[in-house]
């Protein structure tokens, strides 16, 4: 998992039919000090995030399991919303 | 005819130049999120998450950091549930393959985890010169 940033949404009318319903959200990930790290990335929402929320995501295979079909086609899946950017304790 | 071939020639040496510049440039580019199957980490930190994943629930999502085997790390972090009770500053074993995060974190295959600390690293033995 990684930690990023929601920066935006996507809006998709004509997409396949296991994505109906589903919120997709573009995500920049961050490095350890919450600084933009690579590239945005369009993920799935598992979670209800919102735009501007600090989040965590998955890749891979497993981006599909918190959905009920997990024929759901995604490879980046938001499953988690950190409680504020001071809950990221490093030391 | 000399001067034309000596041309052509550097043409095709500066294209490779410029080719390898470019692939560098796209490695570099990459690497950031290249994800390993099997990792060395050190913790910095844990993630409180309220809202998150029902089968996330009572695991702890700890924010690591990817190192080499000599320690160096390598500023490319990582969110991994928690397995082995591992602290800030410990250095672990990361999995990074879904089935095994998932089964180690959480008892049963198939939740949304990509990475797992599966163990905390006691001390490293390399080769010396290597």
């Amino acid at each position: 998992m990684q930690l990023a940033r929601v920066i935006g949404t996507v809006v998709a009318t004509i997409k396949n039919e296991s994505l109906q319903g589903r919120k997709l959200l573009v995500i920049q990930s961050l490095n350890k000090d919450l600084y933009p790290q690579g590239k945005p990335l369009v993920a799935i929402d598992a979670a209800g995030a919102g735009v501007g929320e600090l989040v965590f995501w998955c890749r891979g295979k497993e981006a599909s399991f918190p959905f009920k079909r997990e024929d759901t086609p995604t490879d980046c899946t938001i499953v988690g919303i950190v409680d504020s950017d001071k809950h990221v304790l490093s030391i | 005819m000399v001067l034309g071939t000596l041309f052509f020639e550097l043409c095709s040496v500066l294209r490779v130049e410029q080719f390898v510049e470019q692939a560098s440039k796209y490695e570099a580019q990459s690497t950031k999120f290249v994800f390993r199957r099997m990792i060395l980490a050190k913790v910095l930190g844990n993630v409180v998450a309220t809202q998150k994943n029902a089968r996330y629930e009572n695991a702890r999502v700890m924010l690591c950091e990817h190192i080499t085997p000599e320690g160096e790390t390598t500023g490319n972090t990582v969110l991994a549930l928690d397995a082995v009770d591992a602290g800030v500053g410990d250095t672990v074993l990361i999995v990074q393959e879904g089935w095994s995060a998932s089964t180690v974190a959480t008892g049963k295959a198939g939740a949304a985890i990509d990475s797992a600390i599966v163990g905390v690293v006691d001390r490293i033995d390399l080769l010396a010169g290597t």
